[in-house]
């Protein structure tokens, strides 16, 4: 899952070299999306901690 | 500030992100520290603030282009803040994942670049003049063929990711503590 947004990274990237400055953007702003909800699901697990 | 010296100023941008992705695989290889979700999450921040930097070198110089690093940077931060609270409360028996290097955890090294690139990505934004002279955006050979170089080393670096982050986690969630390359091992 997670070499799976490196990969969409790495797409972003070739498409920005190669003159496709919108569609690289969309795909940025896409794979962020997916980084966000990857995180949220890392924020949203509880924390263990004893005292 | 007139756009030739914007210009290189996001080339020097690039090529230090390059080399701290280089150095977190330095790390992971030379001192044998698996990258956690987090520290990952945290070099996919990284890339984003790259990308943006890497869209300037190829477009010329866009507000938005900076937009792109910023929002990339603002996450990478808040992924450290969910890091540094696994590990803030004394005596649970954590002292923050993996060893440090010059006395910082990477994850602590990984938001000053974050806190850094948000503030110089501030003040370039307050140079207009960047934005408005398109023709001196012009770049010469010998620098075309510098940022060609730099995005190419991007890519590759990205690339690697994808390869040593499926041989560390697999097509799945990847482990909390990871201790093995999961796909190694099979």
């Amino acid at each position: 899952m997670m070499s799976g947004l490196f990969l969409l990274f790495a797409v972003t990237m070739v498409l920005a070299l190669y003159g496709k400055r919108q569609a690289s953007i969309g795909l940025f702003f896409l794979t962020l999306i997916l980084c966000v909800l990857l995180f949220w699901h890392h924020v949203t697990e509880p924390l263990n901690l004893n005292f | 500030m007139s756009p030739s010296l914007a210009i290189r100023i996001n080339a020097a941008g690039l090529l230090i992100i390059s080399g701290v992705l280089l150095g977190a695989y330095y790390v992971q290889f030379f001192m044998g520290e698996f990258p956690c979700p987090l520290c990952l999450l945290q070099r996919l921040g990284m890339l984003g603030v790259a990308f943006g930097a890497l869209l300037n070198l190829r477009y010329g110089l866009r507000p938005a282009h900076y937009g792109v690093s910023l929002i990339s940077a603002v996450f990478g931060a808040c992924v450290y803040v969910r890091q540094i609270l696994l590990y803030i409360v004394p005596g649970t028996g954590a002292s923050g994942y993996g060893s440090s290097v010059f006395g910082l955890h990477l994850y602590t090294w990984a938001f000053i670049v974050f806190s850094v690139a948000i503030l110089l990505i501030a003040i370039m934004m307050l140079f207009d003049k960047q934005f408005e002279d398109k023709a001196q955006t012009d770049t010469s050979h010998c620098q075309t063929k510098l940022i060609h170089s730099l995005s190419i080393l991007l890519v590759l670096i990205a690339a690697a990711n994808v390869l040593t982050t499926y041989l560390e986690c697999g097509p799945g969630q990847c482990p909390a503590n990871p201790v093995s390359y999961i796909e190694l091992g099979k």
